[in-house]
């Protein structure tokens, strides 16, 4: 088998080009992409890689493009990089079937992470029951509010939203959605959003 | 800039509430004063042996003050009668006549001064040519009905025969006159002046030989009149005309009191000097005040005239001023719009850029570097940087406080900046924009930035217009076309059209199509482009091919 390949689709020359460049130097194999639509043209959907794509492309967005992907059956996980990753976009990045979602300047050992955790993930396999009933065992243990704003932020809801909505100040939202994450174990809203749609709490 | 306006209205009653003139025991004694000096320093003739003052500059100030603040100060007026005629004319009267003619004097003067107030509305500061005749007509009908009660009054007292009474009358008539007619705007202008409701043109040497002039053109013609013998001399009095009229033009109304006041104290002075007779004299002070009358209103003319330019230039200033101010709001409205496009535009060459040195990080930390990849990643690394810093630059630029600011641009350079800003809000709506402008276009003279609004303005526009029917091949051609004698910009959009009755008043303010637009847009960018002398227009409303032009005049420029 041959070593996993990082595609990069960004419409913009110097941040494909850049981006790239940081991940050959860290040693990953890289080909870069100028649209959504040539790398669909050009990789088989049973190669092995991670694509990290920017959210905002013209003609195909990054979005479509997971929606594509997930159509054709890729086997290949697929990171989102956006310049503004509010948590409206990034749930529905996930809900399309991204892996992760993440903020631009982006964070060179951010995204390392998340591709190796894609990876890792597409090899050892899809979600297996195990982690399924540690994920009820942790969900179990969120008081009510704190399922309450589980389901919310899963939904898409901004902390500003969260709190008109139950009338609490955007800053408890935020520490009530910083329990709710550590308790989860999700290190991003990305993660939380597809706890969420594991534990059918909302459609994928 | 914000410049100091004259108060042209608030009557006398916004005077009158002024503590400073309100009448007090201190203020009338010094009022009091000044009247029985005046009184003293104007000369004394008896006439029958009735004896009158030559004219009365107390009088005239008294009333100025009657008028300012209330008649109240007819008590001055009643005080310094009765000891004017103790004191100053050693009179014979009896004490019942003295007192007759004081409250007749008070009484006449308080009641012209309380219907001028409140009946005829005067301002004080005689701003108006208007309150200049209201002025003038309540203090010489004053003067007749004085005039014609002190006669009545020396007539009971067998002073003076009925046959004389008009002779009598008469210059007691002129003298108060022309007190009220020199001293009373005199003393009105002068408190203005203190209370800074009225300003000096400052002192300045031009001035100071100005004045020599008018002084040296006053005294030949009073040489000339007391030169030739006796009342000879009258026929030259027209002479005075030419120095007062000339102070009234020149320097309005405050210039004609000044000269009126100094003419007529060294015509009394001289007059005094040469012996004149009773009769000489009432006929000179009837001229004077022909004389006061004329540099009177050709002062107030010239003053009104000249509060109205300043009043238009004012106006003027704060429509600029104003018309900046919406022009500056319409960029930060057009920058506001463009502002999740320009951060995404700064965002990617920092994402490039960070990669980048990460990568050299990387490379660095091996133990056999690969320098020369490290040294062109760093090289773009930085290139990125500067693109990122171009576009806060050019956005600076576009928000940059201010009023216009006119130089000679590359006007290449100018679309290719607009071009960069409009840009990413274009390519993040999907639409394509594209400039067609030849290497071959001139210097232009005007403001750069204001013509990077109207650009801006109509590419905003066309890419609102396109993203509001959801269209997938949206297209803005921008072009600069060189003509001989100016360029013409052309922006040209394939969005649904302009609908007629928009079309009809597109440059008008307030008209929009959109739910969130101010419909200023236009209508500024007229402006801007008017300013520069050239035009705008619609120059195709049909869809698919609606298009804007706008020309900016080439001026020669000196080689």
């Amino acid at each position: 088998m041959t070593a996993p390949t990082i595609f990069v689709i960004d419409d913009q020359e110097s941040v494909r080009h850049a981006i790239g460049e940081m991940l050959s130097v860290f040693g990953f194999s890289v080909q870069t992409f100028e649209s959504a639509l040539h790398f669909l043209d050009q990789v088989e959907p049973e190669q092995a890689g991670c694509v990290v794509a920017d959210v905002r492309m013209p003609k195909m967005d990054g979005i479509a493009l997971v929606t594509e992907m997930a159509r054709r059956k890729f086997a290949i996980p697929a990171i989102l990089i956006s310049g503004h990753a509010d948590v409206p976009m990034a749930v529905a990045g996930i809900k399309a079937g991204a892996e992760d979602f993440i903020e631009k300047p982006v964070d060179d050992a951010m995204l390392v992470a998340a591709i190796n955790r894609a990876l890792s993930r597409v090899f050892t396999g899809r979600e297996t029951a195990k982690t399924n009933d540690d994920l009820d065992t942790r969900f179990t243990r969120l008081t009510p509010r704190q399922v309450e704003i589980f389901d919310l932020v899963a939904g898409g809801f901004t902390s500003q939203a969260i709190g008109a909505k139950l009338d609490l100040s955007t800053r408890t939202v935020e520490s009530y959605r910083a329990q709710v994450m550590e308790k989860m174990q999700a290190e991003s809203v990305a993660v939380l959003v597809r706890q969420a749609v594991r534990l059918k709490r909302i459609e994928p | 800039m914000t410049t100091e306006v004259r108060p042209v209205t608030g009557g006398v009653n916004s005077i009158a509430h002024s503590p400073f003139w309100t009448m007090t025991p201190a203020r009338g004694g010094a009022l009091l004063l000044a009247f029985l000096a005046l009184e003293w320093l104007s000369s004394i003739h008896e006439f029958m042996s009735v004896p009158i003052t030559a004219w009365n500059p107390g009088l005239g100030v008294v009333f100025a003050f009657m008028l300012l603040s209330s008649p109240i100060y007819g008590l001055v007026l009643f005080v310094g009668v009765i000891v004017a005629e103790l004191v100053v004319l050693r009179t014979d009267l009896q004490w019942p006549i003295i007192i007759a003619l004081a409250a007749i004097v008070a009484l006449v003067y308080g009641a012209a001064a309380m219907v001028t107030r409140r009946a005829l509305r005067l301002d004080a500061g005689l701003y108006h040519v208007r309150d200049l005749f209201v002025l003038l007509a309540s203090g010489i009908a004053a003067a007749l009905v004085t005039a014609v009660l002190v006669a009545l009054v020396l007539l009971l007292d067998e002073r003076i025969a009925l046959d004389n009474i008009l002779v009598a009358a008469t210059p007691l008539l002129v003298g108060d006159a022309i007190g009220i007619a020199v001293m009373t705007p005199l003393t009105l202008r002068l408190v203005m002046l203190l209370q800074g409701r009225a300003f000096l043109s400052g002192y300045s040497r031009h001035l100071t030989i100005e004045i020599t002039l008018y002084g040296a053109l006053a005294c030949t013609a009073l040489w000339i009149i007391f030169g030739s013998a006796g009342s000879g001399g009258l026929k030259y009095f027209y002479l005075l005309f030419v120095p007062v009229v000339l102070a009234a033009v020149r320097h309005g109304f405050d210039g004609a009191c000044l000269a009126l006041a100094v003419t007529q104290f060294a015509l009394v002075g001289l007059m005094h000097r040469f012996g004149y007779d009773a009769q000489a004299f009432t006929e000179m002070q009837t001229l004077m005040l022909v004389l006061t009358g004329t540099g009177l209103v050709v002062g107030a003319v010239v003053s009104e005239r000249k509060q109205t330019a300043e009043l238009v230039q004012f106006a003027e200033e704060r429509l600029r001023e104003k018309e900046a101010e919406a022009s500056r709001a319409a960029r930060f409205s057009l920058v506001s719009g463009m502002a999740s496009a320009l951060a995404h535009e700064i965002n990617q060459p920092m994402t490039a850029a960070r990669a980048l040195a990460r990568s050299v990080q990387h490379l660095l930390e091996s133990t056999t570097p690969d320098l020369p990849r490290a040294q062109t990643n760093i090289g773009n690394a930085i290139a990125q940087i500067d693109h990122a810093g171009g576009v806060v630059r050019r956005m600076r630029d576009f928000l940059r406080r201010g009023g216009p600011h006119v130089s000679t641009f590359d006007i290449r350079t100018m679309l290719d900046d607009t071009m960069a800003l409009a840009r990413p809000d274009a390519t993040a709506r999907g639409i394509d924009l594209l400039l067609s402008a030849g290497t071959g276009l001139p210097a232009a003279h005007g403001d750069r930035i204001q013509l990077q609004q109207v650009l801006l303005n109509l590419v905003r526009n066309a890419t609102d217009a396109i993203a509001s029917v959801s269209q997938t091949d949206g297209r803005v051609d921008i072009a600069a076309v060189s003509q001989p004698a100016h360029v013409e910009f052309s922006v040209r959009d394939n969005g649904p059209g302009i609908a007629p009755d928009i079309a009809d008043r597109l440059f008008e303010p307030l008209t929009t199509s959109r739910q969130q637009g101010l419909g200023l847009g236009l209508s500024i960018s007229q402006g801007i482009v008017e300013s520069h002398g050239g035009r705008i227009w619609l120059h195709s409303r049909a869809p698919g091919a609606t298009e804007f032009r706008f020309t900016l005049p080439l001026e020669t420029l000196s080689q």
